[in-house]
């Protein structure tokens, strides 16, 4: 860089900062998308995108030259992070650079060499795409029970469209699931259970009005940095707000927060039922909400466990989702045990502590927002946690306006936007639509254009997650693809998965492929590796948590041979249809032939073609009066499938990013940020949606339109123990989870030595207390043992979480430490989501 | 040379405080303030380097957000492997 050069850019690097902090910075970064900008010093061309890390769903400007990507700069138009990012950011150019991207597809030719290093050659695509479409058409012909496809919440929205599509509609399979079953299933299933409809009915903006905070088993300084950030900004507005931290371990969160509350794991829903017993029995809740709004229920109890692999076939796995009408009295009585000395006695927390978070509900005139992750969704009872928070905000009528609202905050990057809202899950068709759901088939028939019946065949729901792996470990699959994902470290029970007993060895008999970036765990068990484009090198979309999509424009090539992941699913696709018709058409044409040609082998658009088409046609979903045969279903079933309308592609990138649905109001595409409060739309209300399905003029000026009865459920829902419990043999809980450096399981993060020198190593947060008792110093090298499994780790008491005794904690991004060997495969029996939570174990020095 | 800029926010009765510390710091400089918010630079030979001095800002006493607002890293030699794209 010369002088003139340096200069500029650092002149360019004073102005953005200068602004953002002036809150200015929209006018000077303002982005057209592949422009060259600034003039001649500048040179580089500008692209709009959204990081690739954690589930915030931050904007970023990424600056081109020459092919490589030089700069990036938060962006300021995108609502999500107005122009700031976390230290992550500075990375964002680096993940693409790493010395071993993957760069051609390699083929394993000896299966006993899976689960090492070692056995993978270089191929040509030809070679390795006839033998994966081979192989995956040989087990469809055979049978297709036999066959299984992982996606993942980082997958972008239109590759997941297609995907589904494929798999769907065109193998007839619903055999897939997104790893996103491991992050957000409770939070789905609650969601659909409360208000039948999977969406968070506030936004990020919350985050700048709410007076309380509630965070419930989330470490949010950590995993979610912009978002906390925010918080922490509205505390020290000086109006005397306030943050309650509950966990079972303190966080950086607990660091800052006013009142930590450290509970006995499981007994959250205890102290969830506590306050509600108290809006309830001191007469504190919102009358006129309940009234007007609510209804009430209770469901199946003594749900028993899901750890064994027949649990679905016992009485309590096939009656776990029951739920009965209760009246709200009932619902009183049912609260009634709860008392504050009852459940402190329970949790471990302090009466008074208690009382003082009940109260802050109790506050006709407290905006209150809750805010919760993976100590909540990763939980034997986690569908029934997400209910017994919505339950106190429905009870307060704390829900729907700003500032006020329980908030189930996502992981990964598109984890609502693909896997929740494309539904890329085993028992989902696109924009929430279920499988099991006759009129559910129709509709989606008709925006495919299939003849009238053709999804019958997938009417039953496929394999969730944890099946999936269990039916692989004993033998019952034959194909496994897996994208965006690294399943052999983040699924739990790996030493049954990973086949690393006598028993249970099916991992080395199922033909697996892998599309990545860089070699990861899940690469050492692949029959066949796939290259593919990482982040920007092609354009896609992601959708975060506050119902936000937005585009990251193609900015870069791909290195070597590496590939588009949709490429090569097309690839694939088009071999395995080879001479199959849906109706008399051939089915792959009928399918994909508006985007792809498949005699010229490709696409027949450039990345913004392709990505636009895919849109469009998804887009049918949210808008039925596109597609007649779909508009009449829609009008007939009452599918009101308007309700979360998208906007046409071009929009997204213009607004950098809409958050749905998104209404057309005197020619202008307009975001909705409070979901079912009345109010102008261009203030961000769902002023559209009120007026065509709901209700104006009830209490707290909102109307639950996408609810059965226009009524939300409450749901009793009582404390219920951990899957298992400290005993003799095992008498610690082990908690894992993620800390700030590193992302997942670090295939991205930890090629990046600084992040790996500011973290070099997993290290088992013990407490002060236990280290006395189990004999061991800092630095001290433990085994760790399970009913599942074991680890080695090193001890650390000065570690970035501080577990009480008889809790220990290790997070799940190091290889060499793989806590998930040791982790339990107990799901809840609702949402099928793995508890990481709260394994039992044992440690000793080694 | 990785030139990037930051806002770091601070404890109201804290910024002048965290501004004098920043600015001693070896490639770090406070180019103004507005209201908690510091405006900062940081020039550094690569990306690593940078991640490293600005994670170091959340332990300074007072500092209560570090946003990256920019990174340019076109001259960080650690970057762009000879692969053909």
């Amino acid at each position: 860089m010369d002088i003139t050069r340096r200069q500029f850019v650092k002149a360019t690097a004073v102005a953005l900062a200068s602004a953002a902090a002036a809150g200015t910075l929209s006018s000077l970064v303002g982005c057209a998308s592949g422009s060259a900008q600034g003039g001649a010093q500048a040179e580089g061309q500008k692209f709009t995108a959204v990081c690739r890390f954690c589930g915030c769903g931050c904007g970023v400007i990424c600056e081109v030259r020459d092919n490589k990507l030089i700069s990036v700069t938060g962006d300021p138009d995108n609502e999500s992070n107005r122009g700031l990012n976390c230290v992550k950011g500075y990375y964002l150019g680096k993940i693409l650079y790493g010395d071993d991207r993957l760069t051609v597809p390699l083929i394993r030719d000896d299966a006993s060499t899976k689960g090492t290093a070692e056995g993978l050659r270089e191929a040509t695509w030809d070679e390795a795409l006839e033998l994966v479409s081979a192989k995956l058409k040989e087990t469809w012909k055979a049978d297709k029970s036999r066959l299984a496809f992982w996606l993942s919440g980082q997958q972008p929205i239109t590759e997941g469209y297609a995907c589904a599509k494929f798999i769907k509609a065109g193998l007839l399979s619903n055999n897939v699931d997104p790893n996103a079953r491991l992050c957000m299933a409770s939070a789905v299933v609650s969601f659909m259970n409360v208000f039948q409809t999977d969406e968070p009915a506030g936004s990020y903006a919350d985050l700048d009005e709410a007076d309380v905070f509630v965070t419930w088993g989330a470490n949010m300084a950590e995993a979610h940095p912009m978002l906390y950030s925010r918080l922490t900004a509205r505390k020290l507005s000086g109006e005397g707000v306030r943050h309650y931290d509950l966990g079972t371990i303190t966080t950086r969160t607990s660091a800052s927060a006013d009142k930590t509350l450290i509970f006995k794991p499981n007994t959250d829903l205890a102290i969830a039922n506590c306050i509600a017993n108290h809006l309830v029995q001191n007469k504190l809740y919102d009358e006129a909400f309940v009234n007007d709004h609510l209804q009430f229920k209770q469901g199946a109890e003594n749900i028993g466990n899901a750890t064994m692999d027949d649990y679905e076939q016992t009485e309590a796995g096939k009656t776990a989702e029951n739920v009965s009408a209760i009246t709200f009295e009932e619902y009183a009585e049912r609260l009634s045990p709860y008392t504050f000395e009852y459940v402190s006695e329970l949790s471990g927390v302090p009466a008074e502590d208690l009382r003082e978070l009940a109260e802050v509900f109790a506050d006709p005139d407290a905006k209150v927002m809750s805010l919760w992750t993976m100590g909540v969704n990763q939980h034997n009872r986690g569908t029934w946690m997400n209910h017994n928070i919505y339950n106190i905000h429905l009870l307060s009528g704390k829900i729907a306006r700003p500032g006020c609202g329980p908030f189930s905050l996502t992981g990964q990057p598109t984890a609502c936007g693909t896997a929740r809202e494309v539904g890329t899950f085993c028992h989902r068709l696109p924009a929430d639509l279920l499988v099991a759901n006759e009129q559910h088939r129709r509709f989606t028939e008709a925006v495919w254009d299939l003849p009238e019946g053709h999804l019958d065949a997938i009417k039953a729901p496929g394999m969730h997650t944890v099946k999936m792996f269990r039916e692989m470990s004993k033998g019952n699959i034959d194909f496994l693809w897996s994208a965006h994902n690294n399943w052999a470290q983040s699924m739990p029970n790996l030493t049954r998965f990973l086949g690393m007993g006598d028993e249970n060895r099916g991992i080395f008999d199922t033909f697996i492929v892998v599309n990545e970036v860089y070699p990861t765990l899940s690469t050492q068990y692949a029959d066949v590796v796939l290259p593919v484009a990482l982040w920007v090198e092609r354009e896609g979309q992601f959708g975060n948590a506050e119902r936000r999509t937005a585009v990251f424009e193609k900015a870069v090539d791909p290195p070597g041979e590496a590939k588009w992941d949709l490429w090569a699913f097309m690839e694939v696709a088009r071999r395995v249809l080879d001479g199959e018709k849906i109706g008399d058409k051939d089915a792959f044409d009928h399918l994909f032939g508006f985007i792809y040609d498949k005699d010229a082998a490709d696409f027949k658009g450039d990345d913004r073609e392709t990505n636009r088409a895919l849109w469009e046609e998804y887009r049918v979903f949210s808008n039925p009066s596109l597609n007649e045969q779909a508009q009449a279903i829609n009008e007939s079933a009452k599918l009101k499938m308007e309700a979360k309308q998208l906007a046409p592609y071009d929009e997204y990138l213009t607004h950098h990013g809409l958050t749905w649905p998104v209404r057309e109001v005197d020619g202008t595409w307009m975001s909705t940020k409070w979901r079912f409060a009345d109010g102008a739309q261009a203030d961000g209300f769902d002023e559209v949606g009120v007026a065509t399905y709901g209700t104006p003029g009830l209490a707290g000026g909102v109307s639950f339109y996408k609810s059965t009865d226009m009524r939300p459920s409450v749901v009793f829902r009582p404390y219920e123990p951990p899957a298992e419990e400290p005993d003799e043999e095992y008498p610690f809980y082990f908690v894992t989870g993620r800390l700030l450096e590193h992302w997942h399981t670090g295939t991205l993060t930890r090629r990046v030595p600084e992040l790996d020198r500011a973290l070099p190593e997993a290290l088992l947060n013990v407490s002060p207390e236990d280290c006395e008792k189990l004999g061991v110093l800092d630095g001290d090298m433990v085994r760790v043992r399970s009913r599942f499994g074991q680890f080695d780790i090193k001890v650390s008491t000065a570690g970035r979480t501080e577990p009480p005794a008889g809790v220990v904690f290790a997070p799940f991004f190091a290889e060499e430490a793989l806590v998930n060997l040791a982790v339990q495969d107990t799901y809840c029996p609702l949402s099928k989501e793995p508890d990481y939570k709260k394994t039992c174990v044992s440690i000793e020095k080694i | 040379m990785v030139i990037s800029s930051l806002v770091v926010e601070t404890t109201p009765e804290r910024t002048d405080e965290v501004a004098r510390e920043l600015s001693g710091r070896a490639g770090v400089e406070v180019h103004e303030t507005n209201g908690c918010k510091l405006v900062v630079t940081i020039e550094a030979d690569t990306v690593d380097d940078s991640h490293r001095i600005a994670s170091d800002f959340i332990g300074v006493a007072g500092v209560t957000g570090v946003n990256l607002v920019y990174a340019n890293f076109e001259d960080d030699p650690s970057l762009y492997p000879d692969v053909a794209r």
